[in-house]
């Protein structure tokens, strides 16, 4: 008989949620309905910044079939919503800093009551000017947050080599200003949890989110109970792209207020236009970037200005400007770099993570820099990135020396090669001349980003993992990070499948909840295969070494080496003892420790806050980008054409999985480059729905060609890294760099509009 | 949203009672597109709602006595899928296409369209252009208004408060005839036309050009048609053209478009439009339903 060879990982397995997905039947917090349940809304603030006056309800209250309405006076815990500084309060106070700021919370028997309810709410106020924009917040000598003594939420440098001196005998000085808008994140299901105080008065929330863990935190602090006296649970998340990361707690604070103080389980689900309005966004940037050349094309030093607009809390702006600023020069080698990173108060709704966290709006200014650079130089933009990029042993702007996994020059080679890049560039030039009003361009960038946490994740850099073992030899996990649609899952049973050497089919991965493993921080960062991969790993371990022992106990095994599992059997000098399904029943009947939960700490990061020297992540991904754009010289529409996405990532756990979150990241950048456009009025968002605030269809992407290259990372789980942000990160500048060669525009704010462009070129 | 009646009447008889008695506060509902997202979120309120999907013969779809009678039943799905549209109607055809999804298209009605009256209402300019009228019927009896008449301002129409529409008349041309309808969102994916235009070009060198999104409601441009007459377009709008067309759109700036960026479309998409109607009167090409933007 032909020996069969049982393999999980590197294999395209189909999702696991594929069906009941595809089918419609998985269950999302708004498919959930308790008996006795309430809804939950909020009255908000209708104006960027001022004092209250006066607050009346006694109208509002008296609506028929409302419930309770609370103000801060009626919160048992602290009004706070805890992030990194603990700024935020729950709900206002005395003064308001952004426009749909949270006053007052109300449980009623429908929405629509709340709506009555929230019409009737008198709020008198009185108004101060707001600020508006990062230009406005530099310039304001008032605070927004009056506990500051200015409106610098954060400020990070890095402060590297000789930067002054680097200047003064630069061959090349590049030097420009740039600027980017939010972005929405646009996830199909709005934020959503529905509280309950299920049995031994354990408030429960049922929720969609990045970390059940701050949610947790989030509800106990305002609850002021015990963080063991409330349970997450995750329900199908539909979609999150770090929208989900902190806001969620903010959800989940409000049902549970509501649910405590009413004694009756809440829903709080948000509409699309609450949830544009309110929830988190990508901070829009403005930055001034110099960098500085050798007469070879060397970048020999960077000094940068990078301001991102916090709005009015702080949140989690620390994190995102951090991450920003680390990758603020690229993925490229250059002795002498100075950032000056800071993250501004505005009254703005809060701006938070969204994939990439901090890195697009700095990575379209330094890749349109390194074009720049080229063609100023005479190098192919393709050259210039080769020249400078990291190989092994270079030093990144920390510090840090780069020693393994180090895939930046393959993905330039293979997606060069995979795009054609020479000859399509002829091709273009062909058609440019043939053609008045259509031109066509090819566009390159290349970034790289921190796997993980990094040094500034502090306490959160940890992963747990619970793995059991049943007596049929089938398996079930769970984890701390959770699975928002980007195949988590499906990726993990395949790692748990791979470590005990089984088919795939005999994994279950359960629902996530704060009930089954310790808190192992957020599902951000590109890191829920590594840490959760790694966790696993640990887990399954110890699973065989119980079952190993177990064996030798028995008088199955003579001694404990070479033992393998693999093809759903286990081995011993490569000799088949019994199948796994036969062991994991002996080992039942033998009252084998059949489950283990897991820790896993990944290897240690530093940092210094006064220069930014440190090894700051654990590990690097890259990209490099390549795209050809048309873009009609009469409508000044740019259409994509191909995209190639070049990206190495360590090894791949699922290609088809990898593939399809290249590609969905990279539509998502391409929204980001050309049609996602949030428009404000006094702070207010007007752009509150699709039809005003419009992200790409399949139609506007043009043809996608995900590329993968292998690059084995030892520490990581079946040699992988991360990837999930990657795809997005550097797609802004790759257009414009295209549009660039297209027509001889240089295009310095995102995004690039129709109407934007049409500007820029009206006058030529 | 608030509460209303609902009805659900097997007979026009019946409707036109209802709203004689309701008038403004009756709504009809066929495809419900525009009016369950309106009342759910209570932009707009009813005390009843008349569902006249009950009502038999207004899916009707043909040509009579020189006549092409569009049911106020029909949704632009089967305007699309129709050969008959395709060949003798083919920019209502090709207007159809562009409208939202196909989700709602599948549900939303032309009449419907051009009752709710916005606009950038994708289905007014290929109308126009065909001097359609609008059948509407109450307890007075019947009535055609050409749809010229029909649309007075943003979500405004000449129907009087207890008439409906029954169907939209749209006359044949016997001739050789081309035109398009080009229609310019902020992208490919479906999105409300921030310019949409439609011209028809017959083989005498007589020309349509009706536009939608750049004034407070559609409208056809004759003063351009008039100077155009007799002549060939030669692929561009000379200056006094182009002043003409500028004075009257009138479209605004708002969070989709600038007014000088629609200005400036209002010209483009007019000459590619004119262009592929001369070309599709003389050749047939471009094919009806290819991107023309």
């Amino acid at each position: 008989m032909k020996k069969e060879n049982i393999k999980s990982v590197g294999r395209s397995v189909k999702r696991i949620d594929a069906e009941e997905k595809a089918r419609g039947t998985s269950l999302y917090v708004d498919d959930i309905k308790f008996p006795g349940m309430l809804y939950a809304g909020v009255f908000r603030s209708p104006i960027a910044s001022g004092t209250i006056i006066k607050l009346d309800i006694t109208k509002a209250k008296k609506v028929k079939g409302i419930v309770t309405i609370l103000t801060y006076k009626d919160i048992p815990g602290k009004n706070l919503v805890p992030v990194v500084f603990n700024d935020q309060p729950l709900l206002v106070e005395k003064e308001i800093r952004y426009v749909g700021e949270p006053i007052c919370l109300i449980a009623g028997e429908s929405k629509e009551i709340i709506k009555k309810a929230i019409s009737l709410i008198e709020l008198t106020v009185k108004e101060r000017k707001p600020v508006l924009s990062i230009k406005e917040s530099l310039k304001s000598k008032k605070a927004v947050n009056p506990e500051y003594k200015d409106n610098i939420l954060q400020y990070y440098p890095i402060e590297r080599g000789k930067v002054d001196k680097i200047f003064k005998k630069a061959h090349l000085i590049i030097e420009n200003e740039y600027e980017t808008n939010y972005q929405e994140h646009a996830y199909l299901e709005t934020q959503g949890m529905v509280a309950l105080e299920e049995m031994n008065g354990i408030m429960t929330l049922y929720g969609s989110m990045q970390c059940p863990f701050y949610v947790q935190e989030g509800v106990a602090t305002v609850l002021g109970t015990d963080y063991s006296k409330v349970s997450v649970k995750l329900m199908t998340t539909g979609g999150a792209f770090g929208g989900k990361e902190d806001v969620p707690s903010i959800i989940g604070e409000i049902a549970a207020l509501l649910s405590k103080k009413t004694k009756r389980p809440i829903k709080f689900t948000l509409s699309r236009e609450e949830d544009i309005e309110t929830m988190s966004k990508r901070h829009p940037s403005y930055t001034k970037y110099r960098s500085a050349f050798d007469k070879d094309g060397k970048l020999v030093g960077v000094d940068i200005d990078y301001y991102l607009d916090g709005g009015a809390y702080s949140t989690l702006s620390p994190i995102v400007l951090w991450r920003g600023v680390i990758h603020a020069i690229g993925p490229y080698d250059c002795g002498n770099v100075r950032i000056n990173g800071y993250a501004m108060a505005t009254n703005k709704v809060p701006s938070g993570a969204y994939r990439g966290f901090g890195t697009p709006q700095i990575i379209f200014a330094a890749e349109t820099q390194m074009d720049i650079a080229a063609e100023k130089l005479g190098l192919d933009p393709v050259k210039i990135r080769e020249k400078n990029c990291f190989k092994k042993g270079s030093i990144t702007s920390t510090g840090q020396v780069l020693k393994e996994s180090i895939g930046i020059l393959d993905t330039i080679k293979k997606g060069k090669k995979s795009f054609n890049y020479s000859e399509r560039k002829k091709n273009t030039e062909k058609f440019n001349k043939k053609h008045k009003n259509l031109k066509r361009g090819v566009g390159v960038a290349s970034l790289f980003y921190g796997v993980g946490l990094g040094a500034r994740g502090g306490p959160l850099q940890k992963g747990s993992a619970l793995v059991s073992l049943f007596k049929d030899g089938s398996v079930q996990f769970s984890v701390g990070t959770t699975e928002m649609g980007q195949g988590m899952y499906t990726v993990l049973s395949q790692i748990t499948a791979e470590s005990f050497g089984i088919s795939f089919e005999k994994v279950h991965a359960t629902r996530i909840s704060t009930e089954k493993v310790s808190d192992s921080g957020p599902t951000v960062a590109s890191r829920a295969t590594f840490i959760s991969g790694n966790a696993i790993k640990v887990a399954v371990k110890r699973l065989k070494k119980n079952l190993t022992e177990f064996m030798f106990k028995e008088k199955i095994i003579n001694s404990m080496k070479n033992i393998e599992f693999k093809n759903n059997n286990v081995y011993k000098n490569g000799k088949k003892l019994m199948s796994f399904t036969e062991l994991a029943m002996k080992a039942w009947l033998g009252r084998v420790k059949m489950i283990e939960a897991s820790w896993y700490l990944p290897p240690e990061t530093t940092y210094d806050i006064k220069d930014g020297q440190g090894d700051a992540y654990v590990t690097y991904s890259y990209v490099t980008n390549f795209v050809e754009v048309e873009i009609d010289l009469r409508t000044y529409r740019t259409q994509v054409i191909d995209l190639f996405s070049s990206e190495e990532f360590g090894n791949v756990i699922n290609p088809q999985l990898a593939e399809g979150q290249i590609e969905g990241g990279n539509v998502q950048g391409i929204g980001y480059a050309l049609f996602e456009n949030t428009v404000l009025s006094k702070g207010k968002i007007l752009t509150n729905s699709f039809s005003t605030y419009t992200i790409p269809t399949i139609l506007d992407v043009g043809e996608l060609h995900p590329v993968i290259v292998e690059k084995k990372f030892k520490e990581g789980p079946f040699g992988a890294k991360g990837m999930g942000e990657m795809p997005l990160m550097g797609i802004a500048p790759t257009i414009g760099n295209a549009i660039y060669n297209a027509i001889g525009t240089r295009l310095y704010k995102v995004p690039f509009t129709p109407v934007e462009v049409y500007e820029e070129i009206k006058d030529r | 949203m608030s509460t209303f009646d609902y009805k659900r009447p097997a007979t026009i008889g019946e409707v036109v009672k209802l709203l004689d008695e309701y008038k403004t506060s009756a709504k009809l509902l066929l495809g419900g597109t525009d009016l369950n997202l309106m009342l759910t979120e209570d932009i707009i309120k009813a005390d009843i709602v008349i569902d006249i999907k009950n009502i038999e013969g207004l899916d009707v779809l043909q040509i009579k006595d020189s006549n092409l009678i569009i049911g106020a039943g029909v949704t632009f799905s089967q305007i699309v899928d129709s050969p008959l549209m395709k060949e003798k109607f083919p920019v209502i055809w090709e207007s159809s296409r562009t409208v939202a999804s196909m989700g709602l298209r599948n549900r939303a009605t032309i009449t419907g369209n051009i009752c709710s009256a916005v606009p950038s209402a994708d289905s007014a300019p290929a109308l126009l252009n065909r001097d359609a009228a609008v059948v509407a019927i109450s307890s007075q009896g019947k009535r055609e208004i050409p749809i010229e008449d029909f649309f007075t301002g943003p979500r405004k129409t000449s129907l009087l408060d207890n008439e409906m529409v029954m169907s939209i008349k749209v006359p044949e041309i016997h001739g050789k005839f081309g035109g398009s309808y080009i229609k310019m969102g902020r992208y490919r994916g479906e999105d409300l036309a921030q310019v949409g235009v439609a011209t028809l070009a017959t083989e005498d060198l007589n020309y349509k050009i009706s536009y939608c999104a750049v004034g407070p409601r559609p409208l056809r441009v004759k003063e351009v048609e008039a100077l155009l007459n007799g002549k060939e377009f030669q692929g561009e709008l000379n200056q006094e053209l182009k002043d003409i067309i500028l004075r009257t759109v009138s479209p605004i700036s708002d969070i989709r478009a600038s007014k000088e960026y629609r200005e400036k479309m209002c010209l483009v998409l007019l000459e590619r439009s004119l262009k592929a109607s001369l070309s599709r009167m003389k050749n047939g090409e471009p094919q009806y339903g290819k991107e023309l933007l």
